[in-house]
């Protein structure tokens, strides 16, 4: 009898596991980070509303973009996978042609293009640079950006919704322009001195923390700390994602 | 009496038939014409999709629901489609909301309200802010290029779209003359430097896109993105409330990745400037 029942407990322990394991599955997937990298949409901090979402998979990529002038200048490289990589280079072989040819088509263009342009992201340039050392002298508190300076969209710029086609006009002009202090707006701009444009590569953003993080608020501003690392939560082209940043000066 | 109905039925043939090859794409196709010169299938397809680009351009005010589909090919090669349904309300000069919704449920909205740039992730509540430079034009330009923003088929809001297609597009060529959805269609194949489109123009008065589909031939993989256009409304009625943001309660404000990573930048250089004493 005491046998009987306990083999009865058993196979309800047993039963509860698995329907326990069946439906522990499906959560813990949804909760998968369904970005790999690179400030891929983060599933963590944005749950997912189907309980077979996730998995993993990235939702950046060229085509997200839906953009005439291409998703990005610059291909992620990847292996060739076994027998496929004939076809693979054969591909890539042909579509490097047919993009020459393309290209060669529209260099003309492009070429009057640029000259027409030239002159005005030099004028651009040239109010970014006041605007970046506006912004050398802000520290800690993060405001939006003021607007760009008037007539900075000229319709002479055909690749502006191309992805990376866009950084090195970006870095010139939105440095300056993005980030100012509000409690030193009233500052006086100090004189231009140089037309440089610096260009650097996107920022590394993560899609989750790594930890359950500290949070803090200084000056307005909330950092998310991690051991010795600090994030700050931003809004990047597939949502919000973290980056790290530098310890806030208190 | 007879001469003179005869007369009439050929008068009459005669100007149904030039109606008809208005209408109509050439019978000749030459597919291989050099881009510099286009044979007169290519003129015009090239017409029908300029007529529709200066059509939308010209729009004081539109709405119109997308269903969205497009490939993401993965590190390990395998590609992977997303599905997401955009609703778009745009009222010029200035004024653009679209309200997204993921194929994983989630809403999203993007807002132009005239005065202000508005991004806001439904998921997590938080949202993102610019001043807006100025017009549609500016706004998607300064979103997308300056912000770094995703904004599919972005010229398409634009009032300048007619001009941005014409620059960006190499090569067009008509493909046939079809239905979809029951509704007569003319649908166009066009290249432009890394990216290839076919696009389906409804044909009549209302030259209005039905459905797009790019590829980009230059990306690994060769991804694709499409879109099937329905709900076209040309005269929405629009009110207050459609532009305006009004967060939630738990609703946080976040910067852009842009602004962060120049931030960053110019602490940096002003630390530099700092450590060898020379003020900024």
């Amino acid at each position: 009898m005491t046998a009987r029942k306990h083999t009865c407990i058993a196979s309800v322990v047993t039963l509860a596991a698995l329907i326990a394991g069946i439906y522990a599955t499906p959560v813990a997937a949804a909760r998968g980070d369904r970005a790999v990298a690179g400030g891929s949409r983060p599933s963590a901090s944005k749950p997912s509303a189907s309980p077979v979402a996730g998995g993993g998979f990235s939702r950046q990529g060229a085509a997200a973009t839906g953009s005439f002038s291409g998703g990005s200048k610059t291909a992620a490289a990847r292996p060739p996978a076994g027998t496929s990589s004939s076809n693979q280079a054969q591909r890539q072989e042909a579509a490097a042609a047919n993009q020459q040819s393309r290209q060669s088509a529209s260099q003309e263009n492009q070429a009057q293009r640029q000259a027409a342009s030239n002159e005005n992201v030099s004028t651009r340039q040239s109010g970014a640079t006041t605007r970046q050392q506006n912004a050398q002298q802000a520290r800690g508190g993060y405001y939006y950006p003021p607007p760009p300076p008037p007539g900075y969209y000229h319709h002479d710029d055909d690749d502006w919704d191309s992805g990376s086609a866009a950084v090195g006009f970006v870095a010139g002009a939105v440095v300056g322009a993005a980030v100012t202090s509000a409690s030193k707006q009233s500052a006086p701009p100090p004189p231009p001195t140089t037309t440089t444009v610096v260009v650097t590569p996107p920022p590394a953003t993560i899609a989750t923390l790594p930890c359950a993080p500290e949070v803090t608020n200084v000056n307005g501003v909330t950092y998310y700390r991690c051991d010795k690392s600090y994030y700050m939560q931003a809004y990047g082209s597939s949502g919000p994602v973290f980056m790290p940043v530098q310890p806030p000066k208190k | 009496m007879l001469r003179t109905s005869l007369m009439v039925a050929t008068l009459t043939l005669a100007m149904n038939v030039a109606s008809a090859q208005e209408a109509s794409p050439p019978s000749s196709v030459a597919a291989n014409a050099p881009a510099a010169a286009e044979s007169e299938t290519q003129q015009f397809a090239r017409a029908r999709l300029m007529e529709m680009a200066r059509f939308l351009g010209n729009a004081d005010k539109f709405s119109v629901s997308l269903r969205v589909a497009y490939d993401v090919v993965q590190e390990n090669g395998q590609k992977i489609q997303f599905g997401e349904i955009r609703e778009l309300a745009v009222q010029r000069p200035d004024r653009v909301r679209i309200l997204q919704k993921a194929g994983d449920g989630t809403r999203d909205m993007t807002l132009f309200d005239g005065k202000t740039l508005t991004i806001f992730d439904g998921a997590t509540a938080a949202y993102a802010q610019a001043p807006q430079p100025g017009d549609i034009d500016e706004s998607v330009v300064y979103f997308v290029r300056d912000l770094q923003l995703r904004l599919p088929l972005a010229p398409m809001l634009m009032k300048n779209f007619a001009n941005e297609l014409q620059r960006r597009v190499s090569r067009v060529d008509y493909v046939e003359r079809t239905d979809l959805l029951g509704k007569p269609a003319h649908h166009i194949a066009a290249r432009t430097a890394r990216a290839d489109f076919q696009v389906w123009i409804a044909e009549g008065k209302q030259p209005l896109p039905l459905r797009i589909v790019m590829s980009y031939p230059a990306e690994e993989g060769q991804p694709q993105f499409s879109a099937d256009f329905s709900q076209w409304n040309l005269s929405p009625r629009f009110d207050n409330a459609t532009f305006r943001f009004r967060p939630p309660s738990d609703a946080k404000q976040i910067v852009f990745v842009v602004q962060l990573q120049t931030a960053q930048e110019s602490n940096t250089q002003t630390d530099q400037a700092s450590d060898k004493g020379v003020k900024p």
